[in-house]
């Protein structure tokens, strides 16, 4: 049986050969995930809005990364999981498109 | 919350079901009631006629605090019937502790607050025939300083509801009046296949659970005893230095999983002084499912379960529990075990208590889980007066049930941390809540702390 976390990692896999769209993009794709799916978040947020002050919590966080995973194919590793890191949609997309650069990618 | 007009009936959520079962079980174990005093220290004591017009129109836009649950004998699903909104405010009490003179001259006195709050535990909170499902109690201590606590009932309000209760009475008492976010959480509407699927996570999680087993420092047979309570708040010293060290442990973001751990093995310290090794322990974590950033909805229990385990191996060490805390938070997120469980709970409401609790208490022989706990973080950090007075402290203490009849619970305010060890009578002697808490700092601060468990 396929386990969800089998799943999810299958999931992750598949996305990773997806190109990760530019910047911008990527951050306007954030901002949508994070007010749709994990935050409600107040008129005018935006990839420079402060994620704490929105509600961002352990859970939120947690969610966030698997969202990550599922949706661009990157898994953060735990020596990034800093509180500055995921202050901004703008830190968090840093990330992301590090993790997918070139020499990132050993 | 969606009130029918016509009859007045509001629907209950989904953990409200277990709340349900978990009250009836205290009652008819003649445990009393499943309350919890949230608490909020002021510098003064507050306005009281404001506070007291306050509560009345608290009641009246709010008719569901003196709601009664009923059953319907159709779906057999509860209901809360919405009365309409009675005459007069949620009840309000004054007290003074022996020896203060002038502050609350209508008060009435009591020697220690500490007794106030074990008594309250266990009146019913029903005044002149209204249903309340809530009260305020005012208490003038000798140092000056002044405690409010409001009590309330679990089958109604849940801890962050009860901080955002406060923050709406305190906006109330500044003559605030707004509409408050009610908008529930939205359930995904799955047919009866579907929701059995979904709880297949759940179901293989608690099976796994249970080769564990849940022992508890009461022990499975339930108890009366009275509900005791202490807390401790760190100073700002103190308060920084455990941030710092929980951000060094955790990696900054998820500071719940390192105090999961340090409550379980401040519990192992005390079965280890009886000569007992369990396997490990099971606890109980309730996770939010309010969207973050939304003020939510004030009513209802607005959360999941998510049930950590400690094996032995994993408890030699604060690094070691914390380490695998942290493995367990990100599988149960990652398979949607909150969701999960709640299906679960979904399936299960139509259930009558009795047979509810029998189900839940059956896979762990009878213990519901080893201790309760929760990491609540910030308590209402919007509250920063109430009733003309500026609040300096908050904190929650839950009262418990036996099983399992202990529970450590942590929260912040100002930056401070609040550390509240709850028992029941009987289920810790002195020197073993000594040792818990001896443990606990030791694993907080990563040294023995002697210094403060003086006092305590």
């Amino acid at each position: 049986m396929t386990t969800p976390e089998a799943s999810i990692k299958h999931r992750a896999q598949l996305m990773a050969t997806q190109p990760i769209p530019q910047q911008e993009s990527l951050e306007q794709q954030l901002v949508q995930l994070v007010c749709e799916r994990l935050l409600e978040t107040q008129p005018g947020f935006d990839a420079e809005s402060n994620l704490y002050d929105s509600g961002l919590d352990s859970m939120a966080i947690m969610h966030l990364l698997i969202l990550i995973e599922e949706e661009f194919g990157v898994a953060l590793p735990e020596s990034e999981l800093t509180r500055q890191n995921f202050s901004t949609v703008r830190s968090v997309a840093g990330l992301i498109r590090a993790r997918t650069a070139p020499s990132a990618k050993g | 919350m969606a009130v029918s007009s016509e009859t007045g009936r509001v629907a209950v959520q989904v953990t409200d079901c277990f709340l349900l079962a978990h009250d009836d079980f205290m009652r008819r174990t003649k445990q009393g009631r499943h309350l919890t005093h949230s608490i909020i220290e002021l510098d003064r004591a507050p306005d009281v006629e404001g506070l007291r017009k306050a509560l009345a129109r608290l009641v009246e836009k709010y008719p569901l605090l003196a709601g009664r649950l009923r059953r319907d004998w159709k779906t057999w699903l509860p209901y809360w019937e919405v009365p309409p909104a009675p005459g007069r405010g949620l009840p309000l009490h004054l007290w003074r502790e022996r020896g203060v003179v002038g502050a609350l001259p209508d008060a009435a006195e009591v020697e220690a607050t500490m007794d106030l709050l074990h008594q309250i535990a266990t009146e019913p909170l029903a005044v002149e025939g209204i249903a309340f499902k809530a009260r305020m109690d005012v208490v003038v201590q000798r140092d000056g300083k002044c405690l409010l606590a409001l009590s309330w009932s679990h089958l109604l309000i849940d801890g962050k509801g009860a901080e955002l209760l406060l923050a709406e009475i305190g906006r109330l008492c500044a003559g605030v009046d707004v509409a408050c976010e009610t908008k529930e959480p939205a359930r995904p509407e799955l047919t009866f296949k579907e929701k059995i699927q979904k709880t297949k996570a759940a179901v293989y999680r608690m099976g796994n659970l249970a080769k564990i087993g849940a022992p508890s420092l009461s022990g499975p047979r339930p108890r009366r005893g009275r509900a005791f309570y202490q807390v401790v708040t760190l100073n700002q010293a103190d308060s920084a230095r455990l941030t710092a060290r929980v951000e060094g442990l955790t990696g900054a973001l998820f500071p719940m999983t390192f105090y999961v751990a340090c409550a379980a093995r401040a519990h192992d310290r005390v079965f280890r002084h009886r000569g007992r090794e369990p396997r490990g322990y099971v606890i109980s974590v309730p996770v939010q499912t309010r969207k973050r950033g939304a003020r939510g909805p004030l009513f209802h229990n607005q959360v999941s379960i998510f049930f950590f385990s400690a094996v032995r191996e994993h408890l030699d060490s604060i690094e070691g529990a914390t380490a695998a805390m942290k493995q367990q938070f990100a599988e149960m997120t990652r398979g949607r075990l909150d969701e999960s469980f709640l299906t679960v709970l979904e399936l299960m409401m139509r259930l009558p208590s009795w047979i509810f609790m029998r189900v839940v208490r059956w896979q762990f022989k009878g213990e519901i889980c080893s201790f309760f706990h929760s990491h609540t973080g910030a308590f209402a950090p919007e509250l920063t007066e109430f009733a003309g007075s500026h609040v300096t402290n908050a904190y929650h203490l839950p009262c418990l049930a036996t099983p399992p009849g202990t529970g450590l619970f942590f929260c912040e305010r100002n930056g401070l941390v609040n550390i509240t060890l709850t028992w029941r009578e009987g289920c810790l002697t002195d020197d073993e809540r000594k040792l818990m808490l001896g443990q606990m700092f030791a694993d907080l601060f990563g040294e023995p702390r002697p210094d403060l468990l003086d006092g305590l």
